[in-house]
């Protein structure tokens, strides 16, 4: 059975939860799954997974350096086998901008990562402004702003589609059945 | 305590800005030769204390950044990394902003900031060390030089933040 890995990045906890709805897909259709946070990566021996799939949230507009910072440290090992990459942003949660094709932050991933991925999945955040830090909090409610979303402070909404999640568990699965184990 | 570390490691970068910044604005009141005056006025003793906790701050907020890989997304070129940065300026000729992830001509610009911050600080600690000598004067000539490079790389990298906020405003 392939032994995939989950790799994620988030600040907030919301991309953590996305990974274990994907984990916890992949584990009822019966295989294995590791789930780690990008920074604990250099712990791992990664050639022993069969598919690596990375999870990471915008924050400030862009995905977290130490996500790109790893993916060039371990460009060729990533390409040398099945893999895949999602993005969890607030801007995903508008109707127009929720495919790789047609997220801003996907498309400005895709164009610089010297890696591509086989796979490719978008979902959107959580909003949660107590939450956040001061800063954040304020930075997320000028983007919100600007963006036509929820500025009321004790706003509280759940953006992601689950089901969408699920599907690309699905694909990611369909992946795994390709990968040598 | 480990509390107010973690909070002084999420701050390092809005720390450094504004003691930078403070630096830069209150440096023409620094009347600081080839010693420290015998009676030094607030803005050399503010300048003498800031700039060494600046200096501090940018050395750990420069591991921070360089560290699991992070160098190679601020000095692509040391890992043969070239073609972003000149794709990224190739695209500003034609009006086209580089993309606002990480890397690329942003993050070398970012790279050089860093490298200028660190250049600024330690000609300044060298002065200090130098100080009362015959050495201290060309610490000094070399401290400005480099404040007046940080200052360029300051104002570089203030501009290519607006652009990533038109840029997101736009999209």
């Amino acid at each position: 059975m392939a032994n995939i890995l989950l790799l994620y990045h988030g600040i907030y906890g919301h991309t953590q939860k996305v990974c274990e709805s994907i984990r916890a897909e992949l584990l009822t259709s019966g295989r294995e799954v590791e789930m780690a946070p990008i920074g604990d990566a250099s712990g791992l021996e990664l050639e022993r997974y069969a598919i690596i799939v990375i999870g990471a949230a915008i924050r400030n507009g862009k995905h977290s350096p130490a996500v790109l910072a790893f993916i060039r440290q371990h460009q060729t090992l990533l390409g040398s086998k099945p893999n895949a990459f999602f993005s969890v942003n607030l801007v995903a949660r508008k109707p127009a901008k929720n495919t790789p094709q047609t997220n801003p932050y996907v498309k400005a991933f895709l164009a610089r990562s010297p890696w591509q991925p086989q796979l490719v999945g978008v979902f959107a955040g959580n909003l949660d402004y107590q939450r956040y830090r001061l800063t954040d909090r304020y930075i997320i409610r000028f983007i919100m702003m600007l963006t036509g979303g929820p500025t009321d402070l004790h706003t509280r909404v759940e953006f992601t589609d689950w089901d969408q999640v699920r599907r690309f568990a699905g694909e990611v699965g369909a992946l795994a059945d390709g990968a040598p184990s | 305590m480990r509390k107010f570390l973690d909070m002084l490691s999420r701050h390092q970068h809005l720390m450094v800005a504004l003691l930078s910044v403070w630096l830069i604005l209150t440096s023409p009141w620094v009347s600081m030769f080839s010693k420290i005056p015998r009676q030094p006025g607030v803005f050399d003793r503010l300048h003498l204390w800031i700039g060494l906790i600046t200096l501090v701050l940018t050395i750990t907020y420069s591991v921070s950044c360089l560290r699991n890989g992070g160098w190679r997304l601020h000095f692509p070129w040391l890992a043969g990394q070239v073609s972003q940065v000149g794709a990224d300026l190739r695209g500003l000729f034609r009006a086209r902003i580089p993309a606002a992830e990480s890397g690329g001509l942003f993050g070398a610009l970012e790279g050089l900031t860093l490298l200028a911050l660190l250049a600024t600080g330690v000609t300044g600690a060298g002065w200090l060390w130098a100080q009362g000598t015959s050495s201290a004067m060309e610490w000094r000539a070399a401290h400005m030089l480099v404040a007046h490079g940080l200052v360029v790389f300051v104002v570089l990298h203030t501009v290519a933040v607006a652009l990533h906020v038109l840029d997101f405003i736009r999209e």
